[in-house]
């Protein structure tokens, strides 16, 4: 049972072996150096015996729906505090906004349901779902009305998916303005989403091929937000969703039922879905011309651009973090496509001069969320941490001052560029535009 | 002729027939032999109206009614100037720091997404403030008042002339300045390889930072919002 103490050290010491040597294979006497110092730190004199170990602890059910450790209370969504955001960032009705997941805390890619983002045009409604019902109808042979009840009957599927925020990466858009990662990037979540694909709800309908171009998409919170998908797309991959990671969809993400439009931006995966008309033409809606359209540098501008391009981001370090002492640190990330796989993630730690392989740490699903792992030994020096995501396409994710360039400063939905943090000697760790 | 004679009995026959097959009818359009899973219930077209609320750019589900300048005015004035400030022109804030509510006029310098800017067609600002305005009261308007908000603000915008009264009839066809300002999304507009060594970045000389990649908005682009032709 108890294991001979002369086995115990061995191992300790293998592993020491392994830590100098893959710290000489990162080439630095500075870092071996470092890393002897970090195994002499002086230890307590005698392990204490905890509280806990010595008193009897919570009963079943004192919480009968689970919560995180209270020692995890500052892992949270947020807004974006006024005081410290761009100049007119943050919008002035908390129902027409959004909080920002904690990307820095999260591990995996699968986003927990109570930390998954939010984006409102007018409050997230509290929906009976015994009163809810899907409307489908127009080029239809039949209007259906299905019941909340009645669509779980159907064939179902489960399936990953990210969902971002077009206007995620907003605040870096040029100016260097966002400084956490949270705040910056917190637009994009992911999930396993249950559902029933459109293209079978459609064919119980008995759906007009010939004449069928466009699905209008409308939900029933108070702006009754709506949005047209083309029929190609729409008989494609997109499925309505009332299950989240497996329990019921979260009210904040669209209870009892939203539409599912894999690798596409946010808003036309419509929350509280209520209908569905097929029609020959766009409906040109608000939220697809007035907001949700790509204003050029040209004064064009580009109107469904849907898909959320490829991207990473570091997730650790990241801004506002200060790295508390010299030594190893696994640089993590997390990286997506709306095109379909990452088949790749490239980590500069020289401001993109030099690059390397990160090692994929996750399941790779198409259109979800990867996580992504880089070894690296922070020396006390300056140090510019990139990520750069690659997917199935060969896509290879820009620099924000291309995109810059090849959209114009008017643009600021869909910022895909790649996000530098700058390692300040100190360990502070900063965000920089490149 | 009696009433009962073969040809007056086949004819009543067949009536009866017809009008069998007509009750049935809408109950054969629910048949589960046309439904694999027969789980949605078929409801009518009036069935649908209250939540059949969009309105495209052809105005064919815009509901009847008319509004003028003076209506729009007087409406906005109770309903609207409290976030969208005075005449549309914005402004309005809920705290010194944050953003203000949308203008619903173009008074900032260009480029602005106003409404006389930027949007394509007017049936959208009809199709808007039916669905979601006022924003603690959407759908509390009826469509006259609508149609007089509407009229207001494109007056407002300098889309159309002040005299102008704004019904179901003439709403879709005003043109919008900017009707032809969309074109197709055509990305991916940036085209890199993987450099792994020695690399060039946008701060270095020499590196391509790329052009605005245009297409027409005849684009097969699948996803892209055309109208029928
Ligand atoms: C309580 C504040 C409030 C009131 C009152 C209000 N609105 Fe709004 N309005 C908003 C907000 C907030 C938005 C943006 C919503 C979003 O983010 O989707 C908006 C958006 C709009 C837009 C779209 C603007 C654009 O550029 O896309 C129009 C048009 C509009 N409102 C018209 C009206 C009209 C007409 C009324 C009066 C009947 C009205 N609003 C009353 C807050 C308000």
């Amino acid at each position: 049972m108890i294991k001979p103490n002369k086995k115990q050290s061995t191992t300790d010491c293998s592993r020491r072996n392994f830590m100098l040597k893959s710290s000489l294979f990162m080439g630095s006497g500075a870092i071996l150096l470092s890393s002897l110092k970090q195994q002499v730190i002086a230890a307590p004199k005698i392990l204490e015996v905890p509280i806990w170990s010595k008193s009897i602890g919570n009963p079943v059910l004192h919480h009968s729906y689970g919560l995180p450790s209270n020692f995890e209370h500052q892992v949270i969504r947020r807004k974006s505090n006024p005081d410290d955001a761009p100049v007119e960032y943050v919008p002035s009705l908390d129902q027409a906004s959004r909080s920002f997941t904690p990307l820095a805390d999260l591990r995996g890619v699968i986003t927990p349901n109570g930390l998954f983002f939010e984006r409102y045009h007018g409050g997230y409604p509290n929906i009976d779902p015994q009163k809810h019902k899907l409307i489908i109808h127009g080029l239809v042979k039949r209007n259906l009305e299905i019941t909340v009840e009645r669509l779980k009957r159907y064939p179902s599927i489960n399936k990953i998916y990210f969902l971002e925020c077009s206007g995620n990466s907003y605040s870096n858009w040029g100016e260097n303005e966002g400084s956490s990662v949270q705040g910056i990037h917190g637009l994009v979540s992911c999930a396993q989403w249950t559902g029933v694909p459109l293209s079978l709800l459609f064919r119980e309908a008995g759906i007009d091929l010939d004449k069928a171009k466009y699905v209008i998409a409308e939900g029933a919170d108070a702006p009754s937000m709506a949005r047209s998908i083309a029929i190609t797309r729409a008989l494609d991959d997109v499925f309505v969703a009332y299950a989240q990671n497996g329990e019921a969809l979260r009210a904040e993400q669209g209870y009892p039922l939203r539409l599912i439009v894999p690798g596409c931006e946010g808003s036309i995966n419509i929350k509280w879905l209520r209908r569905l008309e097929v029609t020959d033409t766009p409906l040109f809606s608000r939220n697809e011309t007035s907001k949700y359209t790509d204003l050029l540098g040209n004064d064009m501008a580009r109107n469904a651009s849907l898909i959320m391009e490829a991207k990473s981001v570091i997730i650790a370090p990241s801004g506002g973090q200060i790295l508390p002492e010299k030594g190893f640190y696994e640089i993590r990330g997390f990286a997506w496509s709306g095109r379909g796989s990452i088949t790749a993630v490239d980590v500069s730690t020289d401001g993109g001069k030099n690059w390397q392989r990160a090692n994929i740490s996750s399941d790779i699903f198409p259109k979800a969320i990867t996580e992504f792992t880089f070894p690296w030994q922070f020396t006390g020096e300056k140090a510019i941490l990139i990520s750069r995501a690659i997917d199935e396409t060969g896509y290879v994710q820009p620099y924000t001052q291309q995109l810059l360039k090849s959209r114009g400063h008017n643009y600021g939905y869909h910022n895909n560029s790649m996000q530098a943090w700058e390692i300040e000697t100190n360990g502070r760790v900063q965000n920089v535009i490149i | 002729m009696s009433l009962f004679d073969r040809g007056t009995y086949y004819f009543y026959l067949l009536l009866l027939l017809l009008l069998i097959i007509g009750s049935i009818r809408p109950l054969l359009a629910n048949s589960c032999t046309e439904q694999d899973y027969c789980l949605g219930i078929v409801v009518s077209d009036t069935y649908i109206t209250p939540w059949d609320i969009d309105v495209d750019p052809s105005g064919h589900s815009l509901p009847k009614g008319s509004g003028s300048y003076d209506q729009g005015l007087a409406i906005y004035n109770q309903q609207c100037i409290a976030c969208h400030g005075p005449q549309g022109k914005g402004g309005i804030r809920m705290g010194e720091k944050l953003r203000p509510l949308p203008q619903l006029v173009n008074i900032t310098p260009l480029p602005h997404k106003s409404i006389g800017r930027y949007w394509p067609y007017a049936t959208t600002l009809f199709d808007y403030i039916q669905r979601a305005m006022p924003f603690y009261t959407p759908k509390s308007l009826k469509p006259d008042q609508i149609y007089a908000l509407v009229a207001y603000l494109l007056i407002e915008n300098n889309v159309i002339s002040k005299d102008v009264i704004l019904t179901n009839e003439n709403l879709a066809e005003i043109k919008m300045p900017n009707r032809n300002g969309f074109v197709c999304d055509i990305r991916p507009d940036t085209f890199n390889l993987a450099c792994m060594q020695d690399c060039l970045t946008p701060k270095d000389k020499g590196f391509d930072l790329g052009k605005i990649v245009m297409t027409d908005s005849k684009s097969l682009q699948a996803d892209c919002l055309l109208l029928p032709e």
